[in-house]
């Protein structure tokens, strides 16, 4: 099986890492609380 | 690009695009490959799916956002039943961004001849020891000694606890494999069996014209099989991020 080469076995934990550490830190700082602002502003109007 | 696949598994190989070298130190594991190229195009395929979700903070939501609404209120929905409270609301964006990462990272590997990074079993099965490792750390760091009640199902007869500690143990390390080895095998196995599957087919209508005119039939099949693939692209990225849910409401509520 070609994935079972340990030569790319450090490089692919790396990136794949580093790439979900990137999204994680996006998503939580950024994109999510955008939308969060946006769903308690219709809550706030829907409720009064 | 050579459009000629010789085996099943050839899809799955790891080829280096651009590597580096030094003398002082091994640079090997930042050297763009397959792996990094697919896997920096996953992070800009979510951001610019997000960027085009935004819907200049109107109210009223486009289509687009609303795609992106509907996959939020899904995982939100499984947080908050599995694990709830602060620690959910806290834990949501990592949810959010695993599940986005594995859902993303499978329709990519869908593309004809593209790269399957959920395959690489070593990646998924790092990730899953990873998230067990993090589990374990919380579970001790919230419960200390308690933790280790996780092992004894309450109301276990006393004949049966040295028994039932060693089984509940052993499946409690399985964790830390099965979770990633889940997500990997099955799409190794969904993508192995549409190459297997069209180069059958391939075979079959280059036969003859009556062979050719008769294909269309398996080649409706390999459609449906498609289509099916696709579900599962959706439901391992679900389950994955259930059941990684599931080992954090473990290790933060105990049973």
């Amino acid at each position: 099986m070609p994935q079972l080469v340990p030569f790319y076995f450090t490089n692919q934990i790396f990136y794949g890492f580093a790439s979900l550490s990137v999204i994680v830190y996006l998503f939580s700082i950024y994109i999510l609380p955008h939308y969060l602002e946006i769903y308690v502003t219709r809550i706030f109007i829907t409720k009064t | 690009m050579n459009f000629i696949i010789n085996s099943p598994l050839e899809q799955f190989t790891t080829r280096v695009y651009f590597g580096l070298s030094s003398g002082l130190i091994n640079l090997d594991t930042i050297t763009l490959t397959s792996f990094s190229i697919y896997s920096i195009a996953v992070v800009a395929l979510i951001l610019g799916f997000s960027i085009l979700n935004d819907n200049n903070t109107n109210i009223l939501p486009t289509r687009w956002s609303l795609a992106f609404e509907s996959l939020y209120f899904t995982v939100e929905k499984m947080v908050s039943e599995q694990i709830g409270g602060l620690e959910g609301r806290l834990l949501f964006p990592f949810m959010f961004s695993l599940f986005m990462y594995i859902l993303i990272a499978n329709v990519v590997s869908l593309v004809p001849y593209s790269y399957a990074i959920n395959a690489q079993l070593i990646w998924t099965i790092g990730l899953s020891v990873a998230i067990w490792i993090g589990c374990t750390l919380t579970g001790l760091a919230n419960h200390g000694a308690k933790f280790f009640g996780l092992f004894l199902p309450s109301g276990t007869n006393l004949p049966l606890v040295p028994v039932l500690v060693i089984i509940e143990l052993l499946s409690y390390i399985a964790r830390a494999l099965s979770l990633g080895l889940r997500l990997g095998s099955n799409i190794l196995a969904g993508h192995l069996l549409l190459v297997i599957l069209a180069g059958l087919i391939l075979n079959f209508i280059s036969i003859s014209i009556f062979t050719f005119a008769l294909g269309i039939l398996p080649l409706s099949i390999l459609l449906g099989i498609v289509a099916l693939e696709s579900a599962i692209a959706f439901i391992q990225a679900i389950v994955f991020t259930i059941l990684t849910c599931s080992y954090i409401k473990d290790a933060i509520h105990l049973h």
